[in-house]
């Protein structure tokens, strides 16, 4: 499986043409504050002489795949991103395409 | 680390927690060169394999082209065989206990020993994610140990349908999930 998204991110998804994915995440505020906190958290580097922060993220799979490639992969596919209000909770609309 | 990778990490620490709500509708093609590149990369380590090619002539039929060398009974001569076993995709996947394809073997596979019947089999577990089962003429994909092994089995409950079509060329698999 890592072999194969590998393989896509390295080739830009071109095997992925006529691929869509489209959907709705309701994001509970406090899901994202605790998110942020932890990214956060996870990322922040230890002043000179200070002890590493303990994180509480599991560590990475260490697998071959090339996560910095999501950030542009996302631009360039990335048809909507919308963060909304539905019944009083925030919504994040998103659609993807890899067109043809 | 990546942010991207931290992102993943974390998302996958939470689980579903928070995301009550959330709907994901995706169509994903996967073409006749892609499987093919998979495929043979997968059953590179198979000596006996000389020829291997997936087509995908359409109307839910996959072809599995392969040419093997295999021991004959007669004084244990290695013959080359060759075979295209034409399989019909059943288009709704299980979804319970764990997502599973299966598809129904229509040609291909009658008439041949029992040795390049095996052989058979062997080429597909090593070219097929997930766990194979070959009963009588059904052949069925569990995809339940893929997700373990990426850590992804809490999505598997989340499934609403998913639809695997054989088109001209390619695969397209459809997938609607929420939360």
């Amino acid at each position: 499986m890592e072999e194969l998204i590998k393989h896509l991110l390295d080739n830009n998804l071109r095997d992925l043409k006529g691929m869509k994915v489209s959907g709705k995440i309701p994001v509970d505020p406090a899901f994202l504050n605790e998110l942020i906190e932890e990214w956060l958290r996870a990322g922040s580097t230890p002043e000179p002489g200070a002890s590493a922060p303990s994180s509480t993220a599991p560590a990475s799979s260490g697998s071959g795949i090339p996560m910095d490639k999501f950030p542009n992969l996302i631009r360039r596919h990335v048809k909507k991103l919308e963060l909304g209000v539905e019944n009083g909770k925030m919504v994040l609309a998103f659609e993807f395409r890899v067109e043809e | 680390m990546s942010s991207a990778q931290r992102l993943l990490d974390i998302v996958k620490n939470k689980g579903l927690q928070g995301m009550a709500g959330a709907r994901l509708d995706a169509e994903i093609p996967l073409s006749e060169a892609l499987l093919n590149r998979l495929a043979n990369e997968k059953a590179r380590s198979m000596e006996t394999l000389e020829h291997l090619q997936i087509l995908l002539p359409g109307e839910d039929t996959l072809v599995v082209d392969a040419k093997a060398r295999v021991s004959t009974k007669l004084f244990g001569i290695k013959v080359p065989v060759r075979r295209q076993v034409h399989f019909l995709i059943n288009r709704e996947v299980s979804l319970s206990p764990s997502p599973r394809m299966q598809l129904r073997i229509r040609d291909g596979l009658s008439g041949l020993e029992k040795k390049f019947i095996h052989w058979f089999e062997n080429l597909i577990s090593r070219t097929v994610p997930g766990d194979i089962s070959l009963e009588q003429d059904i052949l069925t994909i569990d995809l339940g140990p893929v997700l373990r092994e990426q850590g992804l089995e809490m999505f598997a409950g989340q499934l609403e349908q998913v639809r695997v079509e054989g088109q001209a060329g390619r695969l397209l698999i459809k997938v609607r999930a929420s939360a």
